[in-house]
């Protein structure tokens, strides 16, 4: 008899066997997948089988059972051994009897073959191509189902499809000959278990699970109950506005009573969503154990932290990128057996899948002790491609490379498996991470192994927001994508080009109106900026008020996917309005938050243009005065500073800016312009010289672009003390001559640097060697000679490295080395740089770039100018240790390497 | 052999003549849906190059109307990317390939090989 053909008594006893049977299923297969079997437990768990079976009289069944308990019989066998026949006997009578217990729902859903369609990379329209073989393999064998449904395939892009197909109509040979018709099918697999849990519908009715006190409620009842609380507060938000004006104590005891509970009982409802990840972990072991299988390779699989909970939403898009990573282990990481006994490692490869919950975040792990990744031939693949230059592909750190592994796209996809095998697909698995707002990371050991690690959200369903207003709407930001938030007023806003703009740690950042984005008919005020960090994306964004963090309930939006792809679903708010959830990504436009290298109209400047931007104040004399913009960190309001006894007379006192002790200086009084009278209305907070300092200004104006060439020193002639203190003019074409303050100057007559800790050198190969300094404030030229003077070298001081390059130009004997301040008039020393870098004789010289400006950026742009090194002022110890060093180093090919890596 | 060539543009429909002539097959033109219906009608060609967006008729109904009065009509949707929601119907409704317009011309040659067969078994 078989199962299907069983009279049951009750439902209760049915549900019962196939409970029991279920579990005594796994039982055995997990346990023959272990490398040592619990042999006890196994031979029980066939034996029951065999038992049960037995009372409802499954011949066929029993038959199986018996067999397998035969197999697992030890007693009186002192030389039973567990062998590999004996694990593939467990296994397949472990899917013959799952078989026949599906068996049983047959007339509701057929037992399926499930198929794995790859689609070509190049093909234009996937979802025409799945759709066309649902309908091709549907004719042949009706009841086939596709995933994505067919009703789906209109808006799918996926490259991988499935198909279940109805057991026993078609052979694997029929349904290749159906499919080879199919045009841009990459590949079509059988999978190996037909009743793997991949198949819901069988595995939903086969099962129903029924512990103590549990009952299983589908998902979509879950979905409703959510659906319906959401509508519940909806209406309590408009009894409370149509109440408003009769609101008495009882009415609004009532109306926070029914606002509390629905709340509470969305809560409950939501929890109830969440999963342990065992339901998705308990598929791999035997996942991985048939791929390796396949590939010939010994392969075991452990888990733990199985128990961590995850939104079902979430768990059941891991899937597929999950699958993915693991085949990927198997295929590409794992050596073969031989290799594996060459290196001398144990034949039997190891992944680990981990997960764990931390800072509100799930965290998946699969490590394998595989072969690592080889950076080098990433790198050398990067080059071949054209994604990096050969410089860019060396500098490249392994992040930078993962990323590229994770981003480059399908079509490199069989070249990266060429040379380590990651690429297939990983795109796939950054997109999924990208939608659902986690994060991937990999880390890779040559010769020892791989891990990837995921962050993913608990859940999709509720989501930690700031809300805003703009114009008439709330929008709502996932918490993890904003940076800072900031009062309008407060930050130093500019305009780069055309674009409104405030400065970041890298490079302006665009600001967009959110107000404006969605609507420019809508009046909206922008008095707050929000700055945002999602995936690549970073954008400042202007915004009308903030209404603070909240967690939000986030219901997709169905059917608008095209109109507004930036709208990732609608919240309700605990006041029953409704919040725009909003995708950043896809809302501000393209091209911000990209480095546009790009001539005259980028908004980010070039090393090498000459150029810099300057932020225009005024000081209350009618004069206009500037600071290069990289110098500054924040403009903010005037407000009082702590004065200290006996302090420098151009010293105002202090500030305490976000946990900083500022020194403030005053400009006026340096400058001598105290008669002027000004009144600072803003405090302009610059950092430089590896300091922070704040100076008052009477009015800020805007951000210009000059060029340095467009910069004059002043005539000597002009010996007062408000020229003593400036190092430059601009005669810009709108604003009239804007004058350059000496900063470094000025913050060297407050705060003299120490020179404590520089050694006395007496490194005979460095006497007289002839060193050139190019630098536009003589405080700064008299400081390099002093640190330098221990050194006995013939140092050359140049004002400004238009005159430095006039020398070279001359033919003068060239210097051993050059030292180059970044802002300087006519010729800044970028530029100057990267002309030296360009000249024939001149390349070979040493280039030391000196600069004020504070940053990792800076020392980025130095290499693009392929200058030696670069130092920020000022450090005397690290000065004189790198001119020796630049000096002494046999070749300048190698020196530019070593210091390269010593800034990195 | 013939070719229907369903294009509401007159250069749309030039360039695939002119691929198709050269290719061996014989050409005739259709500029909207509803000539392309009657076009079939009246000629019974091989195969229908259809293209998506015409006026009177578009190319998916046009497609429609074909096949079930000839369920074994050989329809290829000529169609721009981003019309996948639209081929899908014109494949419900009978249609049984695509290309992608800018097409290469192999793609198209290939469909019609692969559909009505290459241009010399008349």
């Amino acid at each position: 008899m078989r199962f299907s053909d069983v009279v049951w008594e009750s439902e209760d006893e049915r549900a019962l066997f196939l409970e029991e049977a279920w579990d005594l299923l796994a039982a055995l297969e997990e346990g023959a997948l272990q490398p040592d079997p619990p042999m006890d437990v196994m031979f029980r768990a066939a034996h029951t089988l065999k038992g049960s079976g037995g009372m409802l009289g499954l011949t066929e069944w029993v038959d199986e059972a018996h067999r397998l308990e035969d197999a697992m019989d030890r007693r009186g066998k002192p030389d039973w051994m567990w062998t590999s026949e004996i694990q593939q006997l467990v296994l397949t009578t472990v899917d013959a009897l799952r078989a026949e217990l599906e068996g049983r729902t047959r007339d509701e859903a057929p037992a399926l073959v499930g198929w794995r369609l790859a689609w070509d990379a190049g093909c234009a329209m996937p979802g025409v191509r799945q759709y066309q073989a649902w309908d091709a393999v549907n004719r042949a064998a009706p009841g086939t189902l596709s995933d994505p449904a067919p009703d789906q395939l209109a808006e799918w892009t996926g490259l991988e499809g499935h198909l279940w197909i109805p057991d026993g109509i078609l052979s694997e040979s029929d349904v290749q000959q159906i499919l080879s018709g199919i045009d841009d099918l990459a590949d079509a697999e059988r999978l190996g278990a037909p009743a793997a849990a991949k198949n819901p519908e069988v595995k939903d009715s086969a099962v129903p699970e029924r512990r103590e006190g549990m009952l299983r409620i589908g998902a979509d009842t879950l979905e409703s109950i959510l659906e319906g609380l959401g509508e519940l507060l909806l209406d309590h938000g408009q009894l409370e506005h149509l109440l408003a004006d009769r609101m008495d104590q009882k009415i609004r005891s009532v109306l926070d009573h029914l606002r509390r509970r629905a709340l509470d009982l969305q809560d409950v409802t939501l929890r109830a969503r969440m999963l342990p990840l065992d339901t998705l972990f308990r598929q791999y072991p035997r996942a991985v154990h048939d791929i390796a299988q396949k590939l010939q390779k010994s392969i075991q699989l452990r888990t733990s932290g199985g128990e961590t909970e995850l939104d079902r939403v979430v768990m059941d898009r891991l899937h597929e990128p999950l699958l993915h990573l693991l085949r990927n282990s198997c295929d590409h990481g794992i050596e073969t057996p031989e290799r594996r006994r060459a290196l001398g490692k144990p034949e039997t490869g190891t992944l680990q899948l981990r997960a764990y919950t931390a800072q509100g975040h799930v965290h998946v792990q699969l490590e394998d002790d595989g072969g690592g990744i080889d950076w080098q031939k990433v790198r050398r693949r990067a080059v071949s491609q054209g994604w990096m230059t050969e410089e860019e592909a060396g500098r490249a750190s392994e992040d930078q490379l993962a990323e590229l592994l994770f981003r480059s796209g399908v079509s490199t996809a069989d070249t990266i498996t060429e040379i380590s095998g990651r690429g297939v697909g990983l795109d796939a698995v950054q997109a999924f991470l990208d939608d659902i707002h986690g994060s991937i990371t990999v880390e890779s050991h040559l010769g020892r192994g791989t891990t990837f690690h995921l962050e993913l959200p608990m859940t999709m369903a509720i989501m930690s927001a700031l809300l805003v207003e703009a114009g008439p709407w709330t929008v709502g930001f996932p918490i993890a994508a904003v940076e800072h938030i900031e009062d309008m007023t407060q930050s130093l806003l500019g305009t780069v080009l055309g674009q409104k703009a405030v400065p970041d740690a890298d490079m302006p950042m665009p600001v967009y109106s959110l107000g404006e984005l969605l609507d420019p008919a809508e009046p909206h005020q922008d008095r707050y900026i929000i700055r945002i960090k999602d995936g690549r994306t970073q954008a400042a964004l202007a915004v009308d008020n903030v209404r603070g963090q909240q967690e939000v309930v986030v219901k997709p939006v169905e059917g608008l996917g095209q109109l507004t792809p930036w709208l990732s679903g609608l919240a309700l708010l605990g006041d029953g309005r409704v919040a725009l959830m909003v995708d950043a990504r896809r809302l501000v436009p393209a091209t911000s938050g990209e480095i546009v290298a790009s001539e005259e109209d980028s908004p980010v400047l070039r090393p090498g243009s000459n150029q810099m931007e300057l932020l225009v104040f005024g000081l209350g004399d009618g004069q206009r005065y500037g600071i290069n913009v990289y110098k500054t960190r924040e403009v903010l309001t005037a407000s009082p500073v702590t004065r200290v006894p006996g302090q420098h007379q151009w010293l105002d006192g202090f500030l305490h800016i976000r946990g900083q002790t500022v020194p403030v200086v005053n400009l006026h009084r340096a400058l001598g312009l105290s008669d002027v009278g000004g009144t600072p209305g803003f405090v302009l907070v610059a950092e430089f010289n590896r300091t922070v300092q704040a100076f008052p200004v009477d009015q800020v104006d805007r951000m210009v672009r000059v060029g340095w060439d467009e910069v004059e020193p002043l005539p000597a002639v002009l010996e007062n003390a408000t020229s003593r203190h400036l190092t430059g003019l601009v005669d810009h074409p709108a604003l009239g001559p804007i004058q350059l303050i000496d900063y470094e100057q000025l913050l060297a007559e407050v705060a003299p640097p120490l020179f404590d800790g520089v050694a006395e050198s007496s490194q005979p190969a460095l006497q007289g060697v002839s060193v050139w300094v190019a630098d536009d404030s003589k405080v700064a030229l008299q400081q390099i000679k002093r640190v330098l003077a221990p050194l006995a070298l013939d140092v050359r001081t140049f004002a400004n490295g238009e005159d430095l390059w006039h020398a070279l130009e001359a033919g003068e004997p060239l210097p051993r080395l050059v030292i180059l301040d970044v802002e300087m008039p006519r010729l800044d020393g970028y530029t100057l740089a990267s002309r030296m870098k360009a000249g024939r004789n001149t390349r070979h010289v040493p280039v030391l770039l000196h600069t004020s400006l504070s940053g990792h950026w800076h020392a980025d742009r130095a290499r693009q100018v392929e200058a030696d090194a670069i130092l920020t002022k000022f450090d005397p110890a690290l000065l004189s240790e790198t001119v020796a060093g630049l000096i002494l180093q046999p070749s300048p090919a190698q020196s530019k390497t070593t210091h390269e890596e010593g800034l990195a | 052999m013939t070719i229907l060539i369903a294009d509401d543009a007159a250069f749309m429909r030039m360039r695939l003549r002119k691929l198709l002539e050269e290719a061996g097959y014989q050409v005739v033109e259709a500029a909207n849906g509803q000539e392309a219906v009657e076009q079939y009608q009246a000629q019974h060609p091989a195969a229908v190059l259809m293209d998506i967006t015409m006026p009177e008729m578009d190319g998916v109904a046009a497609t429609r109307t074909i096949c079930q009065a000839d369920p074994k009509a050989r329809v290829i949707m000529v169609s721009a990317l981003g019309q996948q929601a639209m081929i899908v119907s014109a494949i419900q409704a009978g249609a049984k390939d695509f290309v992608v317009k800018p097409y290469e011309p192999e793609r198209v040659l290939g469909a019609l090989t692969k559909w009505a067969g290459p241009p010399t078994t008349d």
